[in-house]
């Protein structure tokens, strides 16, 4: 450590040239000639710089004649000039397009127009309206090729993001986020209104400058910096009012009772429930509307920045608060952001940033869990809907002793938990400019977070009763850091332009956890501020730290030619704690070319393209997303034992380890063409990509006589390929304007190579249902398996001599795929995957005067999940749980022949296991979502002197999904958590929001 | 200028050997750890946690489900236990897989013992071979569970990873858990150390009970001898207390595995009452809506004196091992024994609760040790033995009169049984009485011929001759191309 603080000193001590100063004086108007106030003018390769004043004058000192000045200005291109000795230069700026935008590339930027890698930028003002939390709900369908799932909707619930599908089987599939420069930050720990940018690099081309940690893509988040000239001081705010917009349709508390009752009598039992006491029950007690409420968003920011020649700052200060559409949960967070950026003299640059997050969440239980343990949502559909919210003579919330699944309210009032997050993040670098051309940055981040959770289980529910309360708190720490030293040196020489760069960096990762439970508390009053009040006997308490370190010398070459060929390439090379000496360290390299064909002479009077850029890229990157430990063979305690009458600590192996596991490695290339016609009216762009995942870290299943089931090794290829599109266009551009943009993308994957030792990998299990998922070669990954459903046995078929001989009319007939004549597991087929065919987002922009409306489309076609709902619903593990009404009142009778499905007589018998993945349970998730309507109004301030300029809006979330073939809240959710795998179970409800907001600027 | 290059070189080619290196905080390094005191005798409570059974798989889905006395209902396990009772299980059920898992799991906890306990200096020598010898217990009592369960087995006896193992003949695995469980009886002591721990009787009550099952009569019958012969084991005398928790350590116990209702992890506490108290019971105690529950039949087949059918009705002061009527949460009286039966909604049946609920229960926590071995077992065992070597005979008629006596139950004569296979019905009707729900059915109707004959019928159409043992569960024979199946499956 200390030899590289010491070679920093060196930069550092390095001395300063003094030159003499040259004076340029001028004015910067606009296209039409008006003054533009706030410009900004920038000696080339230096952070000298100055801003023009009201009549858009400036002044500017620059020490080399033969340099270059940047002229820039919000909303116009940014133009360079040689002032070739001349004092006084005003000039006419040009309104911008988007090819002139700076893209943030991974330790360096690059205009738009000379990009190379497949890399998305999304600015702030094209982000994915609403109330967002999540930083990548902003980007939501707004990216090609960047698939974005709500896949839990409770306050400070996870978003999944993948990007360009998932290459690995058994290893993490999560992205790589870097929030201003600093690697794997929290996405829901930064305020929305913070961000300036989102950029996405999508091929390994673009990603591998992020080496081992960029197989499943990488998004850079950049926050806001303070411009130069005066404070602006704006204040936003809206207040959202959010409800669930769907139920799901369970049988009412009167069709329950009958449904119950028909079905024992259709089996040959006895009368559950007489007609009139069927007719005295109603419709009973719809849980949903028990458990739901509507409920109010709100979000404040206030925002103050602004900037000299020497520097420049952004103070934000954030609070939202989101009580949850579910009752007793909610979100709170609190975020200070401190962005300041000083330029002492024109060879030192210093930027700060300085994050502070609090968030404060109030959850439900939620989840998949079963029986007792089940969540909250999934008590409200099952529970029996003739029971009610009270409690009874003896203080407690009713069940029916029969299902084994707790009264709703009873898991509201009785299960309590509170999770409260602190985090700091922190970057700050130093440029120093050495000599004209070569810069070296020192850049130092931390990212420090603890978080305590504390969930108190009271006498209000029966597992809470059961152990007389009990306390579980849970503290944990993560704290990491990274330094980074990078050079970079960018030069012209004649028609050839270069820009190289160079650096190591370190990153350190620590995380320490504390828990303690009691139980048989003496009050539950005290709920877990008080654990010493437990019975001593239950007090339990564990610990835990993990490190894990990673090292990295990187290098990147840009070379241009006559400003129409372009080059990239980078190296990264890779070393990591989590592999053994054998493969610590791993290179990833990559290239890509691009040639700007609009720039060719042979197509100076072409009419039709403005822009036109060919792109070429290949890279490799690799995945290091296992387990800290996996190549080591250590003992774990665990397996305690009772002996003696007391609790006596054991220790056993942890692992089969392998030494031999090493990176898996993703190679990508991309091919892709970039467009913009009739003068830049309709642009866009189209990529193509093959990817493939190779030396997957494969969980190789091993006999159990080992004494462990899997072993890590390397093993197998996953191939992901497909088109990613997208087009704008400005359709009218008259006294009332409308825009449109389109991104699509179209995915396949597939699973080349799997071990042979392996077979096809099973796997999965949810609830009660057996293993739904496969990974077959030739097929996608986590695919759905299961019994094709074809129809159902009717009164006279010929049941004894079919392949499910013991069935009974109105029971399923399943497809006896291999003509045994028997339905076992080897009649299994695929049902689905959980890969998008092709996502989409249409956002229609309409303009008039002051107001603007916005409409965004998104959608997903071609998925499928595996519905755990209807699986409990069809396969009941008790059948006096409530079920879906359409699959009981459109059941099978004898005097309903032609039902949907089966009859719900001695169901057990054709329920078992993994027979109840089938037709009917694995779903197609498809939808088209109208995500958003925003109606905004700019104000009319121009008499009002204390404001500057302000806005407001009405914006409507989530209006309307169409899916015709889900049932279930949302077909976007994903019960099975951020991975490839998609499940679908009572999962937190997506709100329909409507928001009121506005913003001012002083 | 060529000054700031090398500088910048510096920078690049700068790297900290150390700084990679995996730091492990939380775990032990193997060779170290077991070579040990306190090492070995972690990784040996290891080895007891990981051989306690899972008692619902073990016991009752593969012991009583299969079998004749009881039955489930209700709750998420409904449907695996129709499985089981239907005979309609295969090679990808988890159950199997489970177990193998965890026993095999078990095993290779004790194989790291005895792989490296000789590296142990701190030891004297009969430590180490008293050490040994209960890891010797415990692998094999893993193999005797795996034997019985899924027939001959690939004998795993080191840590050396193996990944293509393949099945011993019987003969071979038999042999195996004999000398395993001689050896162990040889080294280990009477008394045990710790309450819990492996004795000398317990490896004699495995080996007779093996001996038994594996139908080597004249040896089941002396190593079942043996036990009686130390004369440390005796009947508890109270039979409706044999299992409570205030009568734990009595010397009726051979081996057990211990509970704790306060133990942090559920899995150390015995959970089962809440299985059998019926809804709504009015305990203010957690109630699992599975439902394990006895035949009427088979209650109303105790001797009218027979304190093993005593009923178990707290509030009126009885503790018996029955439970077959209660006042519900509705104040309204349930009969289990003669209440109607609702067609499909079968769980007005009388519920075994032996194992005394614990006062003191945490939930579904309560504290009661799980009974694996108990001198009324060696009593019966040595008697069926004798029976089964020369037929009917006094010392039989007494070995199971000394059960009987205990419960209050007339004698049997031996007048009263002419050939060998009268009494050995007689036997078989016994075991039920004192052993039901303790998970013994299945073997002792298989060693009895009956398991599959029962079965079918009980209308059991699917139950054929093969399901005497389980299949060899499928990942195993997916990832072990030198494994195979056994026949019928």
């Amino acid at each position: 450590m200390r030899k590289y603080v010491l070679n920093l000193f060196f930069v550092l001590l390095c001395p300063l040239f003094m030159v003499a100063q040259i004076q340029i004086n001028g004015v910067i108007s606009d296209e039409t000639g008006q003054p533009l106030p706030g410009a900004t003018i920038l000696e080339k390769n230096t952070n000298n710089g100055v801003v023009t004043d009201f009549d858009g004058n400036y002044s500017i000192q620059i020490s080399d004649a033969n340099s270059k000045l940047m002229i820039s200005f919000v909303g116009y291109s940014t133009q360079e000039i040689s002032i070739e000795g001349l004092s006084n230069f005003n000039f006419n700026l040009e309104p911008s397009n988007e090819l002139d935008e700076v893209v943030i590339t991974g330790y360096g930027s690059q205009q738009k127009r000379d990009l190379t890698g497949a890399i998305v930028q999304v600015k702030s003002e094209d982000f994915v309206k609403g109330a967002n939390t999540n930083a990548l709900q902003l980007l939501n369908g707004k990216a090609s090729g960047v698939h974005i799932s709500q896949s839990d909707s409770a306050p400070g619930g996870a978003i999944d993001i993948k990007i360009r599908g998932a290459g690995s089987i058994n290893a993490s599939n999560d992205v790589l986020v870097v929030i201003d420069g600093l690697p794997g930050g929290s996405l829901t720990a930064l305020s929305p209104d913070d961000i300036e940018s989102i950029e996405v690099l999508k091929d390994a081309s673009a990603s591998a400058i992020y080496g081992s940690r960029a197989a499943n893509g990488v998004v850079l988040i950049t926050t806001k910096r303070g411009k130069s000239g005066d404070m602006v001081v704006s204040y936003e705010n809206y207040f959202g009012f959010q409800s669930v917009n769907e139920r799901v349709d369970m049988l009412n508390g009167g069709e329950y009772l009958k449904v119950l009752s028909d079905i024992n009598v259709e089996g040959g039992g006895d009368v559950l429930s007489t007609p009139a006491e069927i007719s005295a029950m109603g419709s009973g007690f719809d849980w949903q509307d028990i458990i739901f409420r509507s409920s109010i968003v709100q979000n404040h920011q206030v925002t103050m920045s602004g900037g000299s020649d020497v520097s420049n700052y952004y103070v934000s200060l954030n609070h939202l608060d989101n009580e949850g559409v579910i009752r007793e949960s909610g979100e709170k967070k609190y975020n200070a952001r401190i962005n300041y950026g000083l330029t002492p003299n024109d060879r030192l640059n210093i930027n700060l940033n300085l994050s502070i997050n609090r968030s404060e969440i109030d959850n439900v239980k939620m989840g998949r869990g079963t029986n007792e343990g089940v969540g909250l949502l999934a008590a409200a559909l099952l529970f029996d809907p003739t029971i009610g919210p009270g409690v009874n003579s003896e203080g407690y919330y009713d069940v029916n002793p029969l299902v084994a699944i707790e009264n709703p309210e009873a898991l509201l009032q009785g299960w309590d938990q509170q999770v409260a997050s602190n985090r700091i993040y922190a970057t700050g670098s130093i440029d120093y400019k050495i000599i004209d051309g070569l810069t070296a940055t020192a850049r130092f981040g931390t990212n420090i977070s603890d978080t305590r959770r504390d969930l108190y289980e009271n006498d209000k529910f029966q597992v809470g009763r059961g152990v007389n309360g009990r306390s579980t708190i849970r503290n944990s720490e993560s704290n990491y850091w990274i330094a980074e030293y990078l050079a970079e040196y960018e030069r012209d020489f004649g028609d050839h332009s270069l820009k190289v760069l160079g650096g190591i960096t370190y990153e350190s990762n620590t995380t320490r956890f504390h828990q303690s439970v009691a139980s048989d508390m003496l009050s539950h009053v005290t709920t877990t501020n008080l654990q010493q009040s437990g019975n001593a006997e239950t007090l339990n308490a564990s610990s835990g730290k993990f490190k894990n370190t990673l090292q990295s010398s990187l290098a990147r070459v840009n070379y241009s030619y006559k400003d129409k060929y372009l080059a990239t390439a980078s190296v990264r090379r890779d070393g990591t704690s989590r592999f053994s000496d054998k493969y610590k360290y791993a290179t990833f390299p990559s290239a890509s070319v691009g040639w700007k064909l609009s720039s060719e002479p042979f197509m100076e009077n072409n009419e039709l393209f403005s822009e036109l850029k060919l792109r070429v890229g290949y890279g490799e990157i690799g995945n290091q997303g296992i387990q800290n430990f996996e190549t080591i063979t250590t003992f774990q305690a665990g397996s305690n034992a009772i002996l003696g009458g007391a609790t006596v600590s054991g220790a056993v192996p942890a692992r089969i380890a392998n030494q031999d596991l090493k990176w898996e490695t993703t190679k990508e290339t991309n091919i892709g063409v970039d467009f913009s016609l009739s003068n830049n009216r309709f642009s866009g762009s189209i990529d193509y990509y093959d990817r493939n995942t190779y030396d997957q870290l494969f969980q190789q299943p091993v006999p159990l006589t080992t004494g462990f089931g899997v072993v890590r090794t390397n093993f197998g290829q996953v191939k992901n390929s497909g088109v990613d599109f997208s087009f704008s266009s400005r359709n009218v551009d008259k006294d009332w304007t409308w825009d449109t943009d389109i991104v699509m993308s179209f995915l396949k994957n597939e699973v080349v190579e799997l071990p042979s030792f392996a077979g096809n990998v099973i796997s999965g299990g949810f609830g009660f249902s057996g293993n739904y998922r496969i990974t077959q070669t030739g097929f996608p990954m986590l695919s759905f398996y299961g019994y094709e459903q074809n129809g159902i046995f009717q009164q006279g078929d010929d049941i004894t001599n079919s392949a499910q001989p013991s069935a009974l009319p109105g029971h399923p007939i399943f497809v006896d795929q291999n003509g045994d004549d028997k339905i076992d597991g080897a009649d299994r087929v695929i049902l689905g995957d959980p890969f998008a065919d092709f996502t989409y987002g249409i956002t229609n922009r309409f303009g008039y005067k002051d107001f603007s409306l916005e409409i965004y489309i998104q959608g997903v076609q071609g998925i499928e999940n595996f519905s755990n709902l209807a699986a409990e619903s069809l396969y009941p593990i008790n059948k006096e749980r409530n079920h879906l009404a359409i699959h009981y009142l459109d059941r099978w009778r004898t005097s309903n022949t032609d039902a949907v499905y089966p009859s719900g007589v001695n169901y057990t018998s054709y329920s078992d296991g993994t027979n109840k993945v089938n037709t009917y349970t694995v779903q197609d998730a498809s939808f088209m979502r109208i995500k958003n309507i925003t109606l905004n109004y700019n104000l009319p301030l121009d008499n009002v002197d204390f404001i500057k300029s302000g806005n407001v809006y009405i914006s409507g979330e989530n209006l309307l999904t169409i899916a015709p073939d889900y049932i279930g809240f949302d077909p976007d959710g994903n019960s099975d958590g951020t991975g490839v795998s998609r499940a679908d179970f009572a999962n937190y409800p997506l709100a329909r929001i409507i928001r009121i907001g506005c913003k001012l600027n002083f | 200028m060529k000054k700031y290059i090398l500088i910048l070189l510096g920078l690049i080619t700068f790297s900290c050997s150390d700084f990679l290196e995996e730091e492990v905080f939380t775990q032990y390094a193997p060779d170290a750890f077991l070579s040990s005191e306190g090492g070995i005798n972690a990784t040996l409570t290891a080895a007891y946690r990981q051989s306690r059974p899972n008692y619902r798989e073990e016991w009752y889905t593969f012991g009583e489900w299969t079998s004749d006395l009881m039955l489930e209902r209700g709750g998420g396990y409904a449907a695996p236990a129709a499985t089981f009772a239907e005979f309609n299980w295969n090679q990808s059920n988890n159950f199997f897989r489970n177990i193998w898992r965890d026993r095999y799991s078990a095993i290779g906890v004790a194989n790291s013992i005895l792989d490296n306990i000789d590296n142990v200096t701190s030891l004297s020598a009969s430590k180490v071979a008293s050490l040994k010898a209960e890891a010797t217990f415990l692998r094999a009592y893993n193999y005797v569970m795996l034997y019985d369960f899924f027939g001959r087995l690939p004998l795993i006896t080191s840590g050396e990873l193996d990944l293509t193992p393949s099945r011993a003949s019987d003969a071979d695995t038999r042999a195996f858990i004999e000398s395993e469980l001689i050896s162990a009886a040889a080294n280990l002591p009477i008394e045990p150390e710790i309450y819990g721990k492996a004795t000398k009787s317990a490896a004699l009550a495995l080996l007779g009970r093996f001996y038994l099952d594996t139908k080597q009569w004249q040896k089941a019958a002396d190593t079942n001898k043996q036990v009686i012969d130390l004369s440390y084991h005796e009947l508890f005398p109270n039979v409706e207390g044999v299992f409570s928790v205030e009568n734990e350590g009595n010397k009726e116990m051979i081996f057990v595995f211990g509970s704790l209702a306060t133990a942090p992890i559920q899995a150390l506490a015995w959970n089962y009452t809440p299985h059998a108290y019926p809804v709504g019971y009015q305990t203010g105690q957690v109630n699992y809506g599975a439902q394990f529950q006895l035949w009427r039949w088979f209650v109303n087949s105790f001797h009218v004196n027979d304190q093993r059918a005593n009923e178990y009705d707290p509030p009126n002061g009885k503790y018996g091992w029955i439970l077959k009527q209660y006042i519900n949460k509705g104040g309204k009286q349930i009969n289990l024994m003669t209440d109607a039966i609702t067609a499909g909604v079968e769980k007005k049946f009388p519920r075994p609760v032996k194992f005394t609920p614990d006062p003191n229960g945490l939930g579904p926590r309560h504290g009661n040790d799980m009974p694996i071995l108990r001198y009324a077992e060696v009593l019966v065992n040595r008697a069926e033995a004798l029976n089964e070597i020369s037929g009917p005979n006094q010392e039989s008629i007494d070995l199971l009169n000394q059960v009987r006596q205990r419960s209050n139950a007339p004698d049997y004569n031996l007048a009263d049984y002419s050939t060998k296979s009268a009494l050995r019905d007689q036997i078989l009707v016994e075991r039920g009485w004192e052993f039901h729900a303790e998970g013994h059915r299945r073997r002792s109707l298989i060693r009895h011929g009956s398991f599959i004959s029962g079965a079918q019928g009980r209308g059991k159409t699917n139950a054929k001759s093969h399901h005497v043992l389980f299949p060899i569960p499928e990942q195993d024979l997916d990832s072990n191309s030198a494994l195979e199946q056994n026949p019928g499956y």
